[in-house]
């Protein structure tokens, strides 16, 4: 019975239906972003199980859409897929995919974001959370030494910032830049060069986005084995294509 | 034989035409001057022909170049305050100026003259509502605005090398542009323009004071005695030399810029795939191989073009091929073409020429309409600077978006033949592979954005509009895809989906940057969102028209 359910779960047309959902759900949430800001259409749509329209019709959410897309992949990949040399690519793709979506899943649930803001010359290990309810105190102290800009000669237009910053972990101190696009790692915590301010009297305060996330790695897995399937079914039909001798008195188009 | 022998004939003919050196000009050391705006380094001739479109949105004067427009204005100011060169395009501007007139069409400074005042007010009334109320005709008020404010103070850019108006330009404030005279030897500091560098007087170092007396010199000469004004200018120029070191001015950058400009590429790409869409169209009528060779040779010369211009841009910027908008154009362009040009040779058929030639002209002339905002060769904001994830997942994504316009074209195809009972599987099969093509793209140009994503703003995915519009392209080829598998399409079917793709990259490309509509893209927006609008429009009637009419007859 249960085995029947999960086989009737590997259907290719609850995959279109879903597929087409979670495309009206993207052009849903992009639209209504325009208008209410990305943090509600992350609460209302992206980030929800449900959508309440007009107060009592649900309508499925961006994560109800990805697990019943996870489940019916995960359906696939048991019943319907068949695992021959030639279908290696796609089979990569379709697990690579499995990850992507579960990891997604997985770091929606435990990853958090803070943000820590520290003058030239002060230091901290305390970090405010983004919804500014309950922060968290990192492992190590951080203390910000300078912080510079450069911005592009004759306009107003900065080239980059970065900020110069002494990390104190345990007994040891090691320095460290964080700059546009240059983040410094530690463990879990990411911390990126955010924003910055200027008091007016030269003193300069700069702001990290610190994000706590173990499951950083998973994206790079599933990207990593979508890109292997990817090339490997590109590669295929490539070779294919090529093998195969196109008629040439086939009718120039009309 | 002789067909080949007739095309490498043309072809060289056609290359010669345009590598050929220019006529020697006593301008020459003029449009090598290098001047600093907005950030860049950049030849007194590119300077001049951004100038020159921004105003008039063309590139040329009743056949004169940007570079010898740009001196006349500069050196006899009063010569050209009848030049029409002040584009108009709504009545509503010219109306509300108190001035007669068409409304629509180039004017000249003179024209306009009686109607500053009212222009002054107007636009400042305009920037004071900001952006809030940027309705078209608001917009038109301060562009033209600031495009006479920038007229203006070229007029007096060099009022103190003639006798008689030298204390004008001081009681209006200098002209600050252009800037062409670095104060120090750290190159990237501060350059000032002529006229400021003037007002410093005796204040200004000896080797500068003697750089203006120079650039007198040149002033006074222009117009009269050509010899004396190149020879003052290239004085000029070793001068700068000297003091800040051969690499800082006049690069082999700045030649080959130059000589980008001249040559044009990408005007003289658009016209030869005009050419052989049109050669292709003719050989469909009558049936002649010779024709369609022909086309693809066209096909061909259109990419060298093109290829030199996308390769000289990487070279002059030190970047990678696509960092701006203006650069998915002619990427994407690039790529549509090599792909057609790839299936004519394979399949030897029309197919690809169609594809290349339409998606090539197409492009490039939507890249055409974009440069007249400005420089296309801008500096970056920060956050797009220099990181090996951006510049590889936009070329990426560039790639994946050929192959849907691309396959969206094949729709088209397969639509019509079907309409025709023609029906030929070379259409369906290259529909196929192109949609394939775009999905594998597009999906590692995506899993590549995610990943400069994550380093650089700390996630791999935010649900941005920009990334919505790239999974909502992938999201629409992987439907397409698993409904041909699971029966509820056929070819026709496919076809629609292949028109529906590009719909899609249509909005993730631009529709996305219309969302956020900045101050600085006036103009090119609001015709863009129309064009966009009509687009899908049209698209959608012609799905809705052609697809019952196949049923039907299917049924029948």
């Amino acid at each position: 019975m249960l085995i029947k359910f999960f086989r009737s779960l590997a259907s290719l047309k609850l995959t279109v239906v879903l597929l087409l959902l979670m495309a009206a759900l993207v052009i849903g949430g992009t639209v209504y972003q325009a208008g209410s800001g990305i943090f509600a259409a992350q609460a209302k749509v992206f980030g929800s199980w449900l959508i309440w329209v007009a107060g009592f019709v649900p309508l499925p959410g961006m994560l109800l859409v990805s697990l019943l897309l996870f489940l019916n992949l995960l359906a696939a990949v048991f019943f319907r897929l068949r695992y021959r040399w030639r279908q290696a690519g796609l089979l990569l793709v379709h697990y690579g995919l499995l990850l992507l979506i579960g990891g997604g899943f997985f770091i929606t649930v435990t990853a958090r974001e803070f943000s820590l803001t520290l003058n030239e010359g002060q230091s901290s290990s305390a970090l405010a959370s983004a919804d500014h309810h309950s922060g968290a105190v990192l492992p190590i102290t951080i203390k910000l030494l300078d912080f510079t800009k450069a911005m592009h000669p004759g306009t107003d237009m900065p080239k980059s910032f970065s900020s110069r910053v002494e990390i104190a972990a345990g007994g040891s101190r090691r320095q460290a830049v964080v700059s546009m696009n240059r983040p410094l790692r530690y463990r879990n915590y990411t911390f990126y060069q955010s924003s910055y301010a200027e008091d007016g009297r030269g003193g300069e305060s700069s702001t990290f986005l610190v994000v706590r996330n173990s499951g950083r790695w998973l994206p790079y897995a599933a990207s990593a084995l979508l890109f292997l399937g990817l090339a490997v079914h590109f590669l295929a039909m490539l070779a294919a294509a090529l093998k195969k001798p196109h008629p040439a008195e086939e009718r120039p188009l009309s | 034989m002789k067909n080949k022998i007739s095309l490498a004939i043309l072809a060289c003919g056609f290359l010669a035409a345009s590598v050929l050196p220019a006529a020697p000009s006593p301008l020459a050391p003029f449009r090598r001057l290098v001047v600093l705006e907005q950030g860049r380094k950049k030849p007194m001739d590119t300077f001049a022909r951004n100038l020159l479109k921004q105003l008039s949105g063309r590139s040329a004067l009743e056949g004169r170049d940007a570079s010898s427009w740009l001196a006349r204005v500069l050196f006899t100011p009063q010569a050209t305050t009848d030049d029409k060169i002040f584009l108009i395009d709504q009545p509503e501007v010219l109306s509300g100026l108190g001035l007669e007139g068409e409304g629509r069409g180039r004017y000249s400074f003179a024209e306009l003259r009686p109607g500053l005042d009212k222009l002054h007010e107007l636009a400042f009334q305009s920037a004071r509502r900001g952006e809030s109320g940027s309705e078209r005709v608001e917009s038109g008020f301060l562009r033209l605005f600031y495009n006479i404010s920038a007229y203006y103070g070229l007029l007096h850019a060099f009022s103190f090398a003639r006798p008689g108006e030298a204390g004008i330009a001081d009681a209006r404030g200098a002209s600050s542009m252009p800037a062409i005279l670095p104060l120090s030897a750290k190159t990237d500091e501060e350059w000032l323009s002529p006229a400021q560098a003037n007002s410093h007087g005796a204040a200004l170092p000896a080797a500068l004071q003697r750089e203006i007396s120079l650039l007198t010199k040149a002033a006074r000469a222009y117009g009269d005695n050509w010899s004396e004004f190149s020879q003052a200018l290239e004085a000029f120029d070793r001068s700068l030399r000297g003091r800040l070191g051969p690499e800082a001015v006049s690069s082999g950058k700045i030649s080959l810029e130059i000589m980008y400009n001249r040559l044009d590429p990408f005007t003289k790409a658009e016209m030869a795939y005009g050419l052989a869409l049109l050669l292709l169209l003719l050989s469909l009528v009558f049936r002649r191989r010779l024709l369609e060779r022909l086309s693809a040779s066209f096909l061909f010369l259109g990419f060298i073009a093109h290829s030199f211009g996308l390769i000289a841009r990487m070279l002059i910027m030190g970047r990678p091929p696509v960092t701006n908008l203006y650069e998915t154009f002619v990427f994407v362009a690039w790529t549509a073409v090599i792909m057609g040009l790839i299936m004519a040779w394979q399949q030897k058929q029309g197919l690809g020429l169609l594809a290349g030639g339409l998606a090539g002209l197409v492009f490039l002339v939507i890249a055409g309409r974009y440069s007249l905002d400005g420089d296309t060769m801008g500096m970056l904001a920060a956050v797009l600077d220099s990181n090996l994830w951006l510049a590889t997942h936009v070329v990426t994504i560039a790639l994946g978006y050929a192959g849907c316009v691309v396959a969206g074209i094949f729709g088209h195809v397969v639509i019509v033949q079907e309409m025709l009972h023609r029906r030929s599987d070379a259409a369906v099969r290259s529909l196929y592979a192109v949609l394939a093509f775009g999905l594998v793209f597009t999906s590692i140009g995506t899993l590549m954005g995610g990943i400069w994503a994550d380093q650089s703003w700390g996630r791999f995915w935010g649900w941005d509009p920009k990334e919505n519009g790239a999974l909502l392209i992938l999201i629409w080829l992987a439907v397409l895809f698993h409904a041909r598998l699971a029966g509820w399409i056929g070819h026709v079917g496919l076809a629609v989906g292949g028109i529906g793709a590009t719909i899609a990259v249509v909005l993730a490309w631009f529709g996305v940057n219309l969302l956020g509509v900045g101050l600085h893209a006036y103009g090119f927006t609001s015709g863009a969102a129309r064009g966009l609008l009509a687009f899908i429009i049209v698209e959608l009637v012609f799905i809705a028209v052609s697809v019952p009419l196949i049923r039907k007859r299917k049924t029948a």
